[in-house]
């Protein structure tokens, strides 16, 4: 978690690590985010983590098919560069064009590991429709592992659409996370007894359809 | 060997969660039974939702243990049912904690945890960093007696006064027993600020927070001490217990039961089981055949 200080603790998940340094892509929401924008070089924050569990694949024999929704693309980069696979196709779904940027602005190398396949909702770049439309554009036989990430009408989509098959299904949810340590319970996943930011954020769909159904925990406290 | 019983609970091994720790929906309560406690402790429960602070709320410290000040978030007191509904799943006792500004709302929550059957109620009046809660109300004794007494004569379960540090915790303590609790919790977090040395600022939104851990362990076995040698009475001690030896000193000191909180920050299960493991095995050490035996036995000295 980012602490900006004064102002707010933000989740934000590792885009990329490198020479000592952490890069965060982050999209601007609420006050928290706008003033971390705002920041500049020199800048004091506070960083509590890392925190749960992460997700990379280790396996040069089986092919994955990342889908991201807007800045669900977050911790893409870094997953890339660390993960061993045979193949690996990443759905980049975003509202419109100006969402999108070059993934390989951390590392170029990472350029030739994956194949990207980008949807603007206005229709201004690649795929006319959203990240769920275009995954179901794609042969899924061709896959072994799937990621999802993004907003959690999209992971409800993808846990629903890749049901009946037998790819390996995992999401990675998005909840309140205030303290980040298990104490507070903010990011309990409904309808299990799991944590957010102890046992997640990445879960396998079988995990969480219950929760995807149900109203964000913010709104009932 | 370890069964124990405090307020009138009975419960197979004397480790429960502290309040605050998870414990305002139901599948927070599963998860705190799965950790292995003999009981489970809400967190605090008003009568109408509350918000809490913005993050950070929960820092851990350098210098050991953890600050907090979550500002008593939580969904209110209709929460209660589905809290004790879930407990009772399990058969594990369930105690609602409960806060509120004055009797009334003392009251008013511990109706709901009556009417559902919760096993006990807790009544917070030792939280140190939200306005018009807890120790606000709870340091002067005058007051712990009059919400003790309006909530003892309305609901049938026992209930259990959590008192926090203070001057007078003693009399505070005899206040509640005179008012007819049936147990003491002892002690709540300790006020405290964490300044972060770069940005030359207080860490927590709230500034103020409450400390825990192992930081303030020696002072909680303090106060179990001087407040089991004047009373007799059944306390449940809380506050940096993070092992069998901390646990035991609790015991020692003249708790029957012990809550842990902070330590179940890191593999709670493997925590509690030790806990649990490490008591049984010293009281073989030491040659005793109960728990309740042990009970304020540094007392004889």
């Amino acid at each position: 978690m980012v602490w900006v200080p004064r102002v707010d603790e933000i989740p934000l998940s590792i885009a990329f690590l490198d020479n000592n340094i952490i890069y965060f892509l982050f999209k601007v929401k609420g006050l928290g985010t706008e003033t971390l924008s705002k920041m500049c070089k020199g800048e004091i924050v506070g960083l509590k983590g890392p925190l749960g569990r992460g997700f990379i694949v280790e396996d040069y024999t089986k092919s994955v098919l990342v889908i991201a929704g807007g800045i669900g693309i977050a911790p893409i980069p870094f997953f890339i560069y660390r993960s061993k696979y045979k193949k690996l196709d990443v759905v980049w779904g975003v509202k419109r064009r100006e969402e999108l940027f070059d993934l390989n602005i951390f590392n170029q190398d990472i350029g030739d590991r994956y194949r990207l396949f980008m949807a603007t909702e206005d229709c201004s770049y690649g795929f006319c429709g959203t990240a769920l439309e275009r995954l179901k554009n794609i042969p899924l036989e061709d896959y072994d592992i799937i990621l999802a990430v993004g907003p959690q009408p999209m992971l409800k989509g993808v846990c629903e659409y890749i049901r009946n098959t037998n790819l390996e299904a995992y999401v990675a949810l998005e909840t309140m996370v205030k303290c980040g340590i298990g104490l507070c319970g903010s990011c309990f996943i409904r309808s299990s007894n799991k944590l957010l930011c102890i046992d997640g954020p990445v879960f396998r769909c079988d995990e969480v359809i219950q929760h995807l159904g149900k109203t964000n925990n913010s709104k009932n406290i | 060997m370890l069964e124990t019983v405090v307020a009138t609970i009975s419960l197979r091994h004397p480790v429960m969660n502290a309040s605050g720790i998870l414990g305002t929906h139901r599948e927070h309560i599963s998860r705190l039974v799965s950790y292995g406690l003999a009981a489970v402790v809400t967190k605090t429960i008003t009568p109408e939702p509350r918000e809490g602070y913005n993050p950070p709320i929960i820092v851990e410290l350098p210098t050991g243990g953890l600050i907090n000040a979550v500002g008593l978030e939580n969904p209110g007191k209709n929460v209660i049912k589905e809290l004790v509904e879930e407990a009772k799943k399990y058969s594990i006792p369930i105690i609602v904690s409960i806060g509120g500004r004055n009797e009334d709302e003392f009251i008013e929550v511990a109706v709901e945890a009556d009417m559902n059957k919760a096993d006990a109620v807790e009544l917070n009046l030792s939280c140190p960093h939200t306005k018009g809660y807890g120790v606000e109300i709870g340091v002067d004794p005058k007051n712990v007696y009059s919400v003790v007494k309006a909530v003892v004569s309305t609901i049938k379960i026992p209930v259990v006064a959590k008192l926090g540090l203070s001057d007078r915790v003693v009399e505070s303590a005899e206040k509640a027993l005179e008012a007819g609790a049936k147990g003491l919790t002892l002690i709540n977090t300790i006020k405290a600020i964490y300044i972060d040395v770069y940005s030359l600022k207080p860490v927590l939104t709230n500034i103020y927070g409450g400390l825990s851990g192992t930081p303030i362990h020696p002072i909680a076995v303090r106060i179990v001490y001087d407040v089991y040698k004047e009373t007799k009475a059944d306390i449940i001690g809380c506050g940096g217990v993070v092992n069998w030896q901390t646990a035991a000193e609790m015991i020692l000191a003249g708790a029957k039961a012990i809550q842990v909180g902070t330590a179940l920050m890191r593999d709670p299960k493997r925590i509690v089981e030790d806990i649990v493991k490490g008591l049984s095995e010293w009281l073989e050490t030491i040659g005793i055949k109960e728990i309740s035996q042990a009970v304020g036995l540094a007392h004889k000295v």
